[in-house]
């Protein structure tokens, strides 16, 4: 027991110092899942109202798959990412393995249909009058897609909240394709896995209360929008 | 020169289809859209709206054939109407930004957009709440601001769908001055759906009636209202002045508007004998001509409209004052 307590000590010591290995962690964690995040909404928020306005046949099958690939396993998307980009592999002379932007771009598979598929129940679950009344005002596509993008903006922002939440807090992606390289691609949760492998437990404990931080925080911001939202609705 | 020509044009909705043979709408009109609910009044409007395309038909909007699958045009035309929906929806923001928002879209400069988004708040006298939410506005408010972000665009016309439904008689007297205010001076064509009978004659130049998808134009002339008293021989009467009973036929209602179209009406210099049971005498107080047939209002009590060919007019030497019989069926009194 009292291992644990001085682990505990020890990370709280290396979180108020701001121990530079700590830090480099928590900034890789934070940049990687960032950038996946941004091109998330770049890719998903449009594609989720495009799919949740026309009607074309192959939709429903279309949202279908996007629904199920909203649970996709990790190791799934590492394992799949991992045989294009290995040396073998048709994408392997980018030489992008084992990089950060490999675990940005297996971070952006794993989210995008969580993005687009929340923001896809976020449209349809809209007030039935605001598509006639948008169109009705004289908008065209791009201004239509704005009202739309204010109108569902609570459902949107909350489907870039948990699809953040989803990439900060993955390991089979980041493991699989950043490899774990000591300042190069570890990441908060390749860190802790391999802190506790060691059986070092004080940089582990550190970046679990980072992690358990940044949860509670994204909640806070959670819980805020479906205030916001419901005051807006009432 | 006509606002919409439609030809062939027939929709689906709910159990009914729209269907709509031949109809011009001249600009610079109001027309009022009556009919009991689900007749089809607010599928018409949107397809006058270019909201959605109708199944089949043709349709031509200020004498050019409206091409429906070409998203820039349906844009453009969209932007030369203004549309209150029934059931309106206001954004989720103030009540200024909802009125403004449709000027925005059309990309008017914002000096001008605040102008004429003031000026329209304070003629609904709405300038009060401007900074209001809109989640925070009463129904009557809510339906006040949705009308003043349809009127602010100053559109070629004007569609709306029942936008007196919510709001007190002080209001609708004020939405009513505006729409003929905006009809007058910028020749504005104003389709009304409205329940209300009194509201579409005192409005409109012309109401169309609509039922089951069909619509039919009514006279806006010879309009009145008052209780059935049940008489001998399965005819009603309606008490107009005490020397002015017209009879019609049975009717479910008791308290009733009828119309009596003008070209059914026969004007004589003595009564005659006839199957007609509605005859009164009285006298001509105003002539005009329409379209090369003249229009006779004779005051008999209340005042009748009869239409009569030039040839008539000369036959029978009629004249401002001229005492004249005003004789119809009683077929001819139609039940709105």
């Amino acid at each position: 027991m009292e291992y644990i307590f001085a682990g505990v000590k020890e990370a709280f010591r290396i979180i108020f110092t701001f121990d530079a290995q700590f830090l480099r962690i928590v900034f890789t964690s934070i940049r990687v899942s960032t950038s996946a995040t941004l091109l998330s909404v770049l890719f998903g928020v449009p594609l989720g109202i495009f799919l949740a306005e026309k009607k074309f046949f192959g939709r429903d099958t279309l949202v279908v798959i996007i629904n199920t690939l909203m649970s996709i396993p990790t190791v799934v998307v590492g394992l799949m990412l991992y045989s294009f980009l290995s040396r073998r592999g048709p994408l392997g002379e980018m030489g992008l393995l084992y990089t950060s932007a490999a675990m940005i771009i297996g971070q952006f598979v794993l989210i995008l249909p969580i993005i687009t598929g929340l923001t896809i129940t976020a449209i349809q679950s809209l007030d039935g009058r605001v598509r006639k009344t948008i169109w009705s005002m004289g908008a065209d596509y791009k201004q239509g897609l704005i009202m739309f993008l204010h109108e569902a903006r609570y459902g949107i922002l909350a489907a870039v909240v948990v699809g953040f939440g989803r990439a900060f807090s993955e390991i089979g992606i980041s493991m699989m394709l950043g490899g774990n390289i000591r300042g190069y691609t570890r990441n908060i949760t390749t860190a802790i896995a391999l802190e506790t492998s060691k059986g070092e437990f004080a940089l582990g404990i550190s970046l679990g209360v980072v992690l358990l931080a940044i949860s509670l925080v994204i909640n806070l911001i959670f819980t805020q929008l479906q205030k916001r939202a419901k005051y807006e609705l009432l | 020169m006509s606002c919409y020509e439609l030809e062939g044009v027939r929709q689906k909705f709910n159990e009914f289809t729209l269907k709509i043979e031949k109809c011009c709408f001249i600009k610079g009109k109001i027309y009022s859209l009556v009919g009991p609910n689900g007749c089809g009044k607010s599928t018409f409007l949107n397809i006058l709206s270019f909201l959605d395309k109708p199944l089949e038909g043709k349709i031509s909007f200020k004498g050019k054939t409206v091409d429906n699958s070409n998203p820039r045009e349906v844009v453009s035309l969209r932007r030369q109407i203004g549309y209150f929906l029934q059931n309106t929806y206001l954004f989720n923001m103030s009540v200024y930004d909802n009125v403004a928002y449709g000027l925005k879209l059309r990309k008017i400069p914002e000096s001008e957009i605040r102008r004429r988004a003031g000026s329209m708040l304070a003629t609904l006298s709405l300038s009060h709440i401007s900074d209001k939410h809109v989640r925070r506005l009463s129904g009557g408010e809510a339906q006040k601001v949705a009308l003043a972000r349809t009127l602010v665009l100053d559109t070629d016309v004007l569609l709306l769908d029942e936008p007196t439904s919510n709001v007190d008689k002080n209001s609708t007297r004020v939405i009513e001055e505006v729409v003929l205010a905006l009809n007058k001076e910028r020749q504005t064509t104003v389709f009304v759906a409205t329940h209300s009978f009194d509201q579409a004659y005192r409005l409109s130049h012309n109401v169309v009636s609509m039922i089951n998808g069909g619509i039919k134009e009514i006279s806006c002339e010879n309009v009145f209202s008052g209780v059935l008293v049940k008489e001998e021989n399965d005819l009603y009467a309606l008490k107009l002045t005490d020397t002015v009973v017209l009879k019609l036929v049975y009717c479910e209602n008791k308290l009733v508007t009828v119309v009596v179209d003008p070209k059914d009406i026969v004007l004589s210099l003595e009564q005659f004998d006839s199957s007609a049971c509605n005859s009164f005498s009285g006298k001509i107080n105003k002539i005009e001509e329409v379209n090369g047939f003249l229009r006779v209002f004779v005051d008999v009590g209340v005042i009748f409209c009869a239409v009569v060919t030039q040839a008539s007019f000369h036959r029978l030497q009629l004249n401002i004052g001229r005492k004249i019989w005003v004789t119809f069926k009683v077929a001819s009194v139609k039940v709105l």
